[in-house]
Parts: structure tokens; sequence; C-alpha cells
């Protein structure tokens, strides 16, 4: 999973049925060496929040409940914004 | 997410690509976001929604874009999504 930041969203009305009526986030990774991802959500994200990202399709087609869905990433959690200071 | 910049079509290949739709794509990275025309090296998606070139795309890579299909094919990159716009906040 990698920690990464909402920075937006993308509409589409032409997409895989698998996708239809869920969101589609816009997320910044936090470690360069990903590029931004195009991440389904389910748990009502907003722009600004740090969420918990996950590239397990698995998942991800057991949200939108079909198994030919090409869905990849996917919001696994929202980072709580005081407890994620306090390190170890 | 990225741009379609051109299609690829194959004389000769695998068994599986028949009657396909391969898009030359340009994968956004942080400076494209930003505005900045700066993608990474082009991949190849591909496609079934009938994606054209200069159309912004969402990319399904890995082992998730060979999903769609019944019978097992050798695409790591699939157009999952024509977006009509994004939205993006720095």
């Amino acid at each position: 999973m990698r920690i990464a930041t909402i920075h937006g969203y993308a509409t589409s009305t032409v997409k895989h049925r698998s996708l239809e009526g869920w969101r589609l986030l816009l997320a910044v990774p936090e470690s360069p060496d990903l590029a931004p991802q195009i991440v389904l959500d389910s748990l009502g994200a907003a722009i600004g929040q740090r969420v918990l990202i996950s590239s397990d399709g698995s998942e991800a087609r057991k949200i939108v409940k079909d198994e030919r869905s090409p869905a990849r990433w996917s919001v696994m959690g929202i980072i709580d914004p005081e407890r994620d200071l306090n390190v170890g | 997410m990225g741009t379609v910049i051109g299609r690829v079509t194959l004389s000769v290949r695998h068994p599986r690509y028949v009657g396909e739709r391969l898009m030359l794509t340009l994968p956004w990275n942080r400076d494209t976001l930003n505005g900045e025309q700066i993608h990474d090296p082009a991949i190849v998606v591909y496609d079934e929604l009938g994606a054209g070139v200069g159309d912004k795309i969402a990319i399904s890579e890995g082992r998730e874009a060979a999903c769609p299909f019944e019978k097992p094919c050798p695409v790591d990159a699939y157009c999952a999504a024509l977006v009509d716009e994004h939205f993006y906040k720095k």
C-alpha cells in the first residue's frame, strides 16, 4: 500500500461497465517513484485528505462486485490527520 | 492517466491481439498534472472504448489489465475509461 493525497477527480461517461457510479479520484502518492493514479473510492475521501491506497486489484474487484473489472488502485482508508504525526 | 498520441497496428501478431485497438499513450506524471508538456515514457494501451488521438484516458496497468478478458491474454495496460474532465488542485 501507499500513502497518497487526494488532489482531484476524473469524470468519465465512457468507461468499463464495472466503474459505473464509482468515484474516480486523482491521488498523488507521497513517494516520488509512483506516478499520480486514478483511484477507486468507496469511502468518500475528500480533496486534500491523505489516504491509504492499494494496488490489490482483487480488493477493487470486490468493491465494484465485478470479476472482469480492470480496476486496480483503490482507497483502503483515510489517514487521521492528528495521529499520524507521533511516529513510534 | 494518459494522453493517447497514436495507434499501433500489427500485421504479424500474437493470436490474442486479433482485431485489437492498441493505442500509443503518454502516461502522466506530476509535471504533467502541473500543466507541463512532460510525460513518462510512452506505453501501448489495449483499448475497447474507442479512444482517439488526443483523448485523456484512465489506464489500468499490471495484472488487472488482463481481467476484462475471458481467456488469459498478454495485456498489461488497459484503457479503463475515457476521461471527460479532470480536476486537479495543487
